[in-house]
């Protein structure tokens, strides 16, 4: 008996059959490889189907750093999409920011990451966009704050990359432990306007062409890293060299405490930052509905139309586990092929099969394909210099910028010539000596 | 932040009296610190004025008492508040105060008498109508009390827990366990309450406390519930935070002005020195005291943030969502909790052989129906207890930490 119970102490702890190869980070249980895979990849599968996040035919670009959570995500969907038939075409976009010794070596990686998965890629750089690469940004204005105008040029760079391609929708591979960071940095600094947003698996700002989605973010950063590992990826380990601001790395450091003491606390910090809602947005929300209600009879009920999900626009008949996949949707699988419940799902099974499921956007053409950010259209909520989102007259990235070009003078007479090597560069020369 | 500059020449800054601390900056003496911060407790307590009406019935207020600074220090406040009110209104009170306190004795030491500290307070302040105390075995002696815990508990393992010190032992880790401790507080404070026809409940939170609890219920997956229990206008019985706009420290220097250390005491279950073995709460607490020093308007940041969100009934109202009342904790659960958590904790095999696990997978289902998100994550933490988890997660610690080869 103590001996058959030891032999099953050694084995995977989800199909007791093969050799345990790690202790899953999330729940602490001894797996093998393929257990472990197997829940990796359909947790993604199902947090992708739960939102809907694609619908066939759609082409979708990968934001690609050339990081583990990048390459993990491209070789992840890349995967689900043959399972699952997700029939999606992902195209990789990276952002070259302009960091000598630090983005010059990802995008090698991703550069390899195009041959390996196969995928088209586009390489949008600060440089051409801007006239300013981040090593000259940090020349000019030092250290501090230059996580900012790395941010909003990044943002817009991924806009106008997608939009180059034709493409309305960009996945990112942002973690689990990303998310619970920012649900915790957003009550730290008093972010109100995200605080109940942050969480969304999709940002979608009405006039924007373009979505953003985080298909892993319910997915541990060390359960990537493990992926990556045993999955052999080929990806770029080193962090940006110009350091993020000091306040952030105490909610990190926090985030990693409360995992070590219970590793759930992550997925339960999200699952708080999903429930919070602001007052203000509520009352706006009850205002809304007694509205509807006043103008037009109630018959246009929730939009509950799972039926988009999986159970339609997925077919995952090719699948040997598909009974696993969202077992508890009140829809049952048959719905589809039962013409009784097609009046709630009618608009959605007609639809063409290359058109996006939603076509509210005024800024998405007929073929689901972005409008170009041009200051030809004169669109409300536009940059009056670039085109580009904004409820000001200039974007942010035109105010940056206004003040970069500002200063250009002065640089251009003071003559520096390593202005282009970048500070990155040189610190990272520096680390390597050794006296 | 709070200094104590005893030697400092800065004059008080209200009456130029020679200055005993600086708060928020501002150099004070002792009458005055004493002032400004009952007047943020008596702004929260306005309500509880001296009523002529004729045949006005005067409210019942209980006052939680653990003997640590917090409470004592509104104690203190509430009494002067008396004294003050009995004074200048020819005897008459704005409220009768009891004060209990929850002997946990039986479960952790003190580092003092509660018994002889009760008597103590009895003779410091007869303003207070009762102040006595009920011990935390009650809550499973008193059949009217919700057994529902010790249900849940005894599904989880072959034994039964007899007493609430062997419940708290079955949950295994600190965290479940201080949880654990903390609902049955809050169950005691409210049978208290009903036995005492008191119809408020104040607390003594510290703006400190307050922040630390915000960011606590938001790592324990609690976070649906924190408008609920930090920010209710319309409970019953009434709940309130009177100390909300006090920083902690100056909690702190009030019980220090006012002498009142003598009655200040602790558990003797110390906080781990190990940061694996500490709490969520111990965790919290101990951010909030490093990150203050560098970034001293967290705190009060935190609370007005949090003070924004909406509360939970009102939510889930607006979107019709059918939710029942937890078993354990009484808040709100969610029907969908457990669902949400399994396919984002995929717990099965590739195949479909594994029966085992499915059964489990039942198991689990059958109570976690009844349970908020936040108490599911208390069983399933302290049923894992065997686990060590690293701290950081470069690729060669993951590795060395979690890969068996």
């Amino acid at each position: 008996m103590s001996d058959s119970v030891k032999s099953s102490l050694r084995l995977c702890q989800l199909c007791n059959a093969e050799k345990p190869v790690l202790k899953r980070p999330k729940t602490g249980q001894r797996l093998c490889k393929s257990c472990f895979y197997y829940v990796f990849e359909t947790e993604i599968h199902n947090t992708i189907t739960d939102a809907k996040l694609f619908y066939p035919g759609e082409r979708v670009a990968i934001g690609a750093s050339g990081g583990k959570d990048s390459t993990v995500l491209a070789y992840v969907l890349k995967t689900l999409n043959e399972r699952y038939n997700y029939g999606v075409e992902f195209v990789l976009l990276s952002i070259d920011e302009g960091i000598h010794g630090y983005r010059d070596d990802s995008l090698e990686t991703v550069k390899r990451n195009k041959l390996q998965y196969d995928m088209d890629l586009e390489i949008v750089s600060y440089g051409d966009l801007y006239g300013w690469t981040m090593d000259q940004i940090v020349a000019q204005i030092g250290m501090k704050n230059n996580c900012t105008y790395c941010g909003v040029f990044r943002r817009q760079a991924l806009d106008r990359g997608s939009v180059k391609l034709g493409i309305s929708h960009v996945v990112t591979g942002h973690n689990a432990d990303d998310m619970a960071e920012t649900v915790l940095m957003n009550l730290l600094r008093g972010d109100t306007a995200r605080l109940d947003r942050c969480t969304e698996i999709v940002t979608d700002s009405t006039d924007s062409p373009v979505k953003r989605s985080k298909p892993l973010k319910y997915t541990y950063e060390k359960e990537i890293v493990l992926y990556a590992h045993y999955k052999k990826l080929d990806y770029f380990t080193t962090e940006c060299t110009y350091s993020p601001e000091a306040f952030r790395g105490t909610a990190r450091a926090l985030i990693k405490n409360l995992e070590a003491v219970r590793p759930s606390s992550i997925i339960d910090v999200i699952r708080s930052g999903e429930s919070f809602v602001l007052k203000r947005k509520l009352q706006d929300e009850i205002k809304k509905a007694a509205a509807a209600t006043a103008v037009a009879t109630p018959a246009t009920a929730p939009s509950d139309s799972k039926v988009i999900n999986s159970k339609t626009t997925v077919p995952m008949t090719s699948t040997t586990t598909n009974t696993y996949t969202n077992t508890s949707t009140t829809v049952e699988p048959t719905s589809t092929t039962n013409p009784a419940s097609a009046t709630t799902s009618t608009t959605i099974t007609t639809m063409p099969k290359s058109a996006p499921p939603t076509s509210t956007h005024h800024n998405i053409d007929s073929k689901g394909a972005p409008l170009p950010f041009t200051t030809t259209t004169k669109m409300r909520g536009r940059c009056e210099r670039c085109g580009y989102l904004s409820n000001n007259k200039l974007c942010k990235a035109c105010v940056l910028l206004e003040g970069l070009n500002a200063g250009r003078a002065k640089l251009d007479i003071a003559g520096s010539q390593d202005v282009s090597k970048g500070s990155a560069l040189l610190s990272k020369q520096l680390e390597t000596l050794s006296f | 932040m709070t200094t104590h500059t005893t030697d400092s020449v800065a004059p008080c800054k209200r009456c130029q009296e020679p200055s005993v601390l600086i708060s928020r900056s501002e150099p004070f003496c002792k009458k005055c610190f004493v002032k400004f911060v009952q007047y943020k407790q008596k702004k929260r307590m306005e309500d509880y004025k001296v009523n002529y009406t004729p045949g006005a019935k005067v409210p019942d207020v209980l006052l939680p008492l653990s003997f640590g600074r917090s409470s004592l220090a509104l104690l203190d406040m509430v009494a002067d508040m008396l004294r003050f009110q009995s004074s200048t209104h020819g005897g008459r009170q704005g409220l009768h105060l009891h004060a209990v306190h929850i002997d946990e004795t039986g479960i952790h030491g003190m580092d003092g008498d509660v018994q002889e500290t009760l008597q103590n307070l009895r003779a410091k302040y007869p303003e207070c109508s009762t102040i006595t105390s009920v011990k935390l075995e009650s809550f499973l002696e008193d059949p009217s009390v919700n057994r529902e815990v010790v249900k849940i508990v005894a599904s989880t393992s072959t034994v039964s827990p007899n007493n609430t010190k062997e419940l708290l032992a079955m949950l295994v880790k600190r965290t479940p366990q201080q949880d654990m401790l903390n609902i049955i507080r809050l169950k005691i404070i409210e049978k208290v309450a009903r036995d005492l026809n008191c119809t408020t409940i104040i607390w003594g939170h510290s703006m400190t406390r307050l922040a630390e609890l915000v960011i606590s219920l938001t790592a324990k997956g609690r976070g649906n519930t924190i408008s609920d229990i930090l920010f209710s206008e319309q409970s019953e019985p009434r709940i309130l935070y009177p100390l909300n706009e006090v920083l902690g420290s100056e909690v702190a220097d009030y019980i220090q002005v006012q002498s009142l250390d003598q009655f200040v005491l602790s558990s003797l279950s110390r906080r781990p020195a190990t940061t694996k073995l500490q709490s969520i709460d111990e965790l919290v607490n101990q951010y909030f005291v490093s990150v203050e020093q560098g970034f001293p308007s967290v705190v009060s940041t935190v609370v007005k943030t949090a003070a924004k969100l909406a509360p939970s009934s009102a939510v889930y109202e607006s979107r019709q969502l059918e939710v029942s009342t937890c078993k354990i904790c009484g808040g709100p659960a969610m029907p969908d909790s457990l669902e949400w958590l399994e396919k984002i904790t995929v717990n099965f095999p590739p195949s479909a052989d594994g029966l085992q696990e499915n059964q489990d997978h039942q198991e689990s289902k059958d109570t976690s129906n009844e349970l908020c998100y936040g108490c599911i994550t208390l069983f399933k933490d302290s049923m894992v207890s065997e686990l060590n988890w690293p701290k950081r997660s470069t690729k060669e610690e993951v590795l060395a930490e979690y890969s068996l080869e």
